[in-house]
């Protein structure tokens, strides 16, 4: 049985449109113009237990709003969302004390307080046996290094520190189920990566069942083993991150830096050139002549450095958004 | 019902560790808020210097009725204001979110959570101030009275928190509400008088539609024995009437809620 299941989920909003400049105002008052924003137009997919799926698009895709579907903070317009067997919108207190929903730039920290009287209030909230508690709340302040900040209001913590009581916070009623929105947004890099090794590593010990929203490209690439793309609100592809690859890039990259001048006619006999920058060049190359490409490309040019690559799955991704075939 | 208790307990330990961290700043609300006090005071002084009495109440009835509604003022402003003004940011940015995902009853978040420290060496100088007029106008209630008094406070306490509470769930629908304080502090001032100086038609708007009368003409008319227990049942059916109707607004605005795009 799967853990979450969405049926065709449809969520318009109803936006009012607004001329601008005073005239337009005032006409507004009088006769609003109002707009469907289908934000999920007919969404479906299954996750089953302990999975840690990855959900991207781009900006306005439509993942936050299925993240609030899902939890039960927005009432769908049409559909049917089933998580842990609870329907969210019902947001029935044993549904709730199963669940977690982190947003990036959002706190529920007291920012007077130190950040351990928002987890004892937390406690009380989600009713969870003292010893638990303990237990729970040494493992994730170990693993997140904050034994030592856990006394300082939160209001002068750093960034980082403040994030990762956040997620503290959020993880201290063990959910089954996690929703990451956007969780290293705002991040330096060794933050990003102490973030995404965390969340690894709780999915693995807890077998909790994890999805997470990105347009990092670093985060899906490392924690999903399944993505999610949506655009528009629409899915544009369910399956396996590797699928991606295979599926959609028939070509492969040879970055080529040349010792000496050449003739860039001749360069296009090898393959599709994308870029030529001397001494740098970027040509495409068909998957099943990329060996035999190469070896020409080393034959007949004065080549001082080449590498093949696989497309990056960024690109990969930006294509199947602008629904374009990659290569 | 005992872990609501308890939440509510740690909301009022919380606020009040935040409190002790500004310590200046409560020094300079208890001093402003005696010299309030004081100038409400005086200012009804001056209007009883002209006249002999107001729709049928003395000056001391009707300090008594100015002192009863600065307690309620300062109770509605310890226990409930502050998170009433505080949701319409709560809506406009979104973090509303917080409330809802949690197994509790938003609506005891968004009431309770904060309080307000700044009157507690205000409000025992008006009990103070109650005793002593009490005794000036030379009625002595019964326990039973001041008993009454005290239910009925209570009543027009929630009654008053019913009331903003459904202005506040507008929230949801206009954004930027109107300046709250204003409305609180005109509601207030209608209550500083006895409602019977009101005539005919105005005087049913000031008595029901604004709850003004619960909130000191009853209590007070109960301490001054003109009043009794059929005041406090009336007061008490019509709490619970407001309650309901703004739960039921509350449900009913919770489910068009849309959060604020993050």
């Amino acid at each position: 049985m799967p853990i979450i299941e969405i049926k065709h989920l449809k969520k318009y909003y109803q936006v009012h449109k607004k001329e601008p400049g005073l005239a337009g105002s005032i006409k507004s008052l009088f006769n609003r113009k109002y707009e469907d924003v289908k934000a999920v137009d007919n969404i479906s997919f299954e996750i089953e237990e302990g999975e840690l799926v990855g959900f991207i698009g781009p900006n306005g895709a439509g993942k936050t709003t299925t993240l609030k579907c899902l939890s039960g903070l927005l009432y769908p317009t049409s559909g049917g969302v089933s998580v842990l067997g609870f329907n969210p919108w019902d947001r029935k207190y044993p549904f709730l004390k199963q669940i977690s929903l982190v947003m990036g730039q959002k706190n529920q920290l007291w920012w007077d307080l130190p950040a351990i009287e928002s987890f004892i209030l937390n406690r009380e909230i989600y009713e969870i046996p003292k010893e638990q508690y303990e237990k729970t709340l040494d493992e994730l302040t170990t693993l997140l290094e904050v034994k030592d900040v856990l006394k300082i209001q939160v209001r002068k913590l750093s960034l980082g520190q403040r994030m990762k009581c956040e997620l503290i916070a959020a993880l201290l009623h063990s959910p089954k189920v996690l929703f990451l929105d956007e969780p290293t947004i705002g991040l330096d890099v060794v933050m990003q990566k102490k973030m995404r090794d965390f969340i690894k590593e709780y999915n693995r010990r807890n077998k909790s069942t994890i999805l997470l929203t990105s347009h990092y490209m670093g985060d899906v690439k490392e924690l999903c083993k399944r993505i999610i793309i949506i655009d528009k609100g629409k899915i544009l592809f369910d399956g396996l991150l590797s699928e991606i690859v295979e599926k959609y890039a028939d070509h492969k990259v040879l970055s080529v830096v040349f010792s000496k001048e050449i003739d860039a006619k001749k360069l296009e006999e090898i393959g599709e050139v994308r870029e030529y920058n001397y001494p740098k060049a970027v040509i495409y190359v068909k998957r099943e002549v990329s060996s035999v490409a190469s070896a020409e490309l080393l034959q007949h040019f004065p080549v001082a450095d080449l590498t093949l690559e696989e497309v990056p799955i960024d690109q990969i991704i930006r294509e199947v958004f602008t629904g374009k075939d990659v290569a | 019902m005992k872990r609501y208790l308890r939440l509510y307990f740690i909301f009022f330990r919380n606020c009040l560790i935040r409190e002790m961290e500004f310590r200046f700043n409560f020094l300079i609300w208890t001093i402003m808020d005696i010299i309030y006090l004081a100038t409400v005071l005086l200012g009804t002084y001056l209007i009883f210097g002209h006249i002999q009495e107001i729709g049928g109440w003395s000056k001391n009835e009707v300090l008594l009725l100015v002192l009863t509604t600065s307690l309620i003022f300062d109770l509605l402003w310890t226990f409930f204001m502050v998170n009433l003004m505080f949701f319409s940011d709560l809506v406009r940015e979104g973090n509303l979110d917080f409330a809802l995902l949690k197994p509790v009853n938003p609506r005891f978040i968004v009431s309770t959570r904060y309080f307000e420290f700044d009157h507690y060496v205000r409000m025992p100088i008006i009990f103070y101030l109650i005793f002593k007029l009490v005794g000036e106008i030379g009625i002595s209630p019964s326990l039973l009275s001041w008993l009454l008094y005290s239910i009925s406070l209570l009543f027009g306490l929630l009654i008053v928190y019913c009331f903003f509470f459904m202005i506040t769930t507008t929230n949801f629908w206009f954004i930027k509400i109107f300046n709250f304080s204003n409305l609180f502090d005109d509601v207030l001032d209608v209550a500083r008088f006895p409602s019977s100086i009101y005539k005919n038609k105005l005087k049913y708007f000031f008595l029901y539609f604004i709850p003004s009368a619960f909130i000191a003409y009853f209590p007070v008319e109960i301490l001054l024995g003109r009043r009794s227990w059929e005041t406090v049942v009336f007061s008490g059916l019509v709490m619970f009437f407001l309650f309901i109707v703004s739960q039921k607004f509350w449900r009913f605005a919770l489910k068009h809620y849309q959060s604020a795009s993050s």
